[in-house]
């Protein structure tokens, strides 16, 4: 037994979790809890806004897969991280934030800076719990780290009264955590008949293909030995990409409103739809109804209430994607199925996807299969969101899952660079780019400083082009080219902005060899950010309109209203 | 199959009685309506009911527009319910009834 405090007790559980690093500004109401993870051999990176702490830790959470933490004060300052604990929770990104909050015989009363953080996050986090005795920390503490990861993982909020964190008690053991009930914390296998029937049901489908998201992480190599013996196709989401390398013989792109058009041709052909991870998303499937319309539906996913949610399931099976398939592929018998392979190459031929400017290097997207080959196939790049998150995800080459980081289903502007600098936290000895737009770089420039601080190597790629593109682009397709409130009239000198917090920064638009510039810059030591100036009119193709089908997508170069 | 459709004919569908074991009442409670909410389930009725050591048990009168399978996968999930069931069916009133396993 040992007398000691809440904040140490977190502090300590935060060393037992082997956090080497945490994010987050101090204040007020969780300076004991700064103070006692000072004295630990945990790291503690001063963000410039808990919206950055909070993305540095996500950064951290999906390049680790494990649980990672960021902290912030009561009141705006967890009013702050809010942003990031919903971003989390949508990407399924493991999570773990300390809230400082007012001490408790002042809850209730309105105190300076309080708010009612466990009612803020209630429909936004995994968990949340407010520590009402520091005696009930080391059970809470081992519960949000267990909850963040377990079964589908989430972000975990723990708000801390000051005087919890300063109130004495004896602490004996970390006691074993209890998870909620339901099959998505303590998942097992799918059950025999279940893993049978979808096994009939593969044996006996013609067009099988497999639509893999963020949940099939773990499971790339399942997912290809059942490819092979289905002879089947693999799609993935936005949140799938790198789940197999580029140029793995199954691999048919990424679907969606974005997505390769060979890729949604062929889930509308598809009688079977192996979906793993995935969870039907609006982006990801186009308009629902007309979504793999005659396709039975076989459904894998950690998190039961997923099954039936936006599309109906013949077999839903809950269960970890690694451990349900291992289960199901011995009971799939191998078959050819070479009607669906010609299908799939005249789709091949039909809908051919070539994206443009891929060998200039100042060209956006040349820039960024020239920065991907320049750092090779174990580079970890961030995207903010906008055209150049999409343009990202059509040309970026990904090898494996969490080194694509994106902020894909609550879309945040501002994600790209706190984020990167997250993933270089977590492994400082390579560079990570960052791929932002000039409206997403803003939304969390402040982070350039944290930045600066840390000299981590994150090189930001910013796609210059004055205006929202994915607002404009939107504007000129579906709201008459009338371009309300989406073109930046003050457009600031990025070089000289990234200069003034002391990074080092080169404009492409000059350089007689971008190229070389471009590997300079990444080569070289150190942040670096690269300005590539880009058409503002340059859309990015091709677009499943809002509400349309994916087949519907559109592929022209220019709209008539791009003119005007 | 069809993709189910989402219209909100929940009025004049049959109604359903959830039980749930709860552990933290009040976040039970908060997590519940916020997960009814969220998910457009129309609420009916709803009842909370002490039990031994912070313990107790809430009673979620829901009408079934074909949603409950995912509604008690949801509600399980969470971690302040430590047990989830249908119980009983149409038109019951919101009475005790023996606890449910946690
Ligand atoms: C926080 C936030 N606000 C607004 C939006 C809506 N939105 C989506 S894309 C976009 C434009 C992004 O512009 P920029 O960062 O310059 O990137 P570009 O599309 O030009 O590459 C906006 C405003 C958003 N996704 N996130
Ligand atoms: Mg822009």
């Amino acid at each position: 037994m040992t007398r000691t405090t809440g904040a140490r007790l977190i502090a300590d559980s935060l060393v037992r979790h082997g956090i080497k690093a945490v994010a987050g500004i101090p204040g007020g109401a969780n300076l004991p809890l700064f103070d006692a993870i000072s004295q630990t051999p945990t790291r503690i990176v001063l963000a410039r806004h808990e919206q950055g702490a909070g993305f540095i830790a996500q950064g951290m959470a999906r390049v680790t897969g494990q649980a990672q933490v960021c902290l912030a004060t009561s009141g705006p300052g967890v009013m702050n991280l809010l942003t990031a604990i919903a971003d989390a929770k949508a990407d399924s990104v493991p999570l773990v934030c300390l809230a400082g909050q007012v001490p408790r015989a002042l809850m209730g009363t309105d105190a300076f800076q309080e708010v009612d953080v466990y009612g803020l996050t209630i429909p936004i986090a995994k968990h949340n719990v407010l520590a009402r005795r520091a005696a009930d920390l080391p059970r809470i503490m081992e519960e949000a780290f267990a909850i963040a990861v377990s079964g589908r993982p989430g972000p975990v909020v723990v708000d801390v009264p000051r005087d919890v964190q300063t109130e004495e008690f004896d602490f004996t053991s970390w006691p074993a955590p209890r998870l909620g009930s339901g099959p998505a914390e303590s998942p097992g296998t799918p059950g025999p008949a279940d893993l049978a029937f979808a096994a009939s049901l593969l044996a006996r489908c013609e067009r099988p293909v497999l639509y893999c998201g963020g949940g099939a992480r773990g499971a790339g190599a399942e997912i290809a030995v059942l490819a092979e013996l289905l002879d089947a196709p693999v799609v993935t989401t936005l949140m799938g990409l790198g789940l197999l390398p580029p140029g793995h013989p199954r691999l048919a792109g990424m679907i969606g409103m974005h997505g390769a058009p060979a890729a949604n041709h062929l889930l509308t052909r598809c009688d079977m739809l192996v979906a793993v991870g995935a969870r039907f998303d609006d982006r990801a499937t186009g308009d629902a109804k007309r979504f793999c319309p005659g396709a039975s539906v076989i459904h894998i996913d950690i998190d039961p209430s997923e099954h039936g949610k936006n599309r109906a399931a013949h077999v839903p099976l809950a269960g970890d994607a690694v451990r349900t398939l291992g289960a199901l592929i011995p009971l799939v018998p191998a078959r050819a199925r070479p009607a669906w392979t010609a299908i799939r190459a005249s789709l091949g031929l039909a809908h051919p996807y070539a994206l443009p400017g891929l060998d200039d290097p100042k060209s956006p997207y040349g820039v960024l299969a020239a920065a991907a080959e320049i750092l090779g196939p174990e580079a970890v790049v961030a995207t903010d969101v906008g055209q150049n998150q999409m343009r990202a995800a059509q040309a970026w080459p990904c090898h494996a899952p969490g080194k694509f980081l994106t902020s894909g289903g609550l879309g945040t502007m501002g994600f790209g660079l706190p984020a990167a600098i997250g993933a270089a936290l977590a492994d400082p000895s390579q560079p990570v780019a960052c791929v932002t737009g000039d409206g997403g770089l803003l939304m969390n420039v402040q982070e350039l400083a944290t930045l600066a601080e840390l000299g981590l190597p994150v090189k930001i790629l910013l796609m210059d082009n004055g205006v929202l593109g994915l607002v404009r682009q939107q504007q000129a397709l579906f709201v008459g080219g009338r371009y309300t409130a989406s073109t930046f009239a003050a457009r600031p000198d990025f070089v000289a902005l990234a200069a003034s917090f002391g990074i080092a920064a080169i404009d492409l638009e000059p350089c007689r060899d971008a190229r070389a510039a471009l590997a300079a810059v990444l080569a070289a030591p150190g942040p670096a950010l690269a300005r590539i100036p880009v058409d503002p009119d340059a859309h990015v193709y091709p677009m499943v309109p809002p509400g349309a089908a994916n087949h519907e997508m559109i592929l022209e170069k220019r709209h008539d209203h791009a003119h005007s | 199959m069809t993709t189910p459709i989402r219209e909100n004919t929940a009025s004049e569908s049959p109604r359903a009685e959830l039980e749930l074991a709860t552990r933290d009442a009040l976040g039970a409670l908060r997590h519940v309506a916020a997960c009814l909410a969220r998910r457009s389930h129309e609420l009916l009725g709803l009842s909370c009911l002490p039990g031994p050591a912070g313990q107790g048990r809430l009673l979620v009168a829901v009408a079934d527009d074909g949603r409950l399978e995912r509604l008690l996968a949801e509600l399980r999930a969470l971690p302040e319910v430590c047990g989830a069931q249908l119980s009983r069916a149409a038109g019951a009133a919101l009475v005790p009834a023996a606890p449910v396993a946690a």
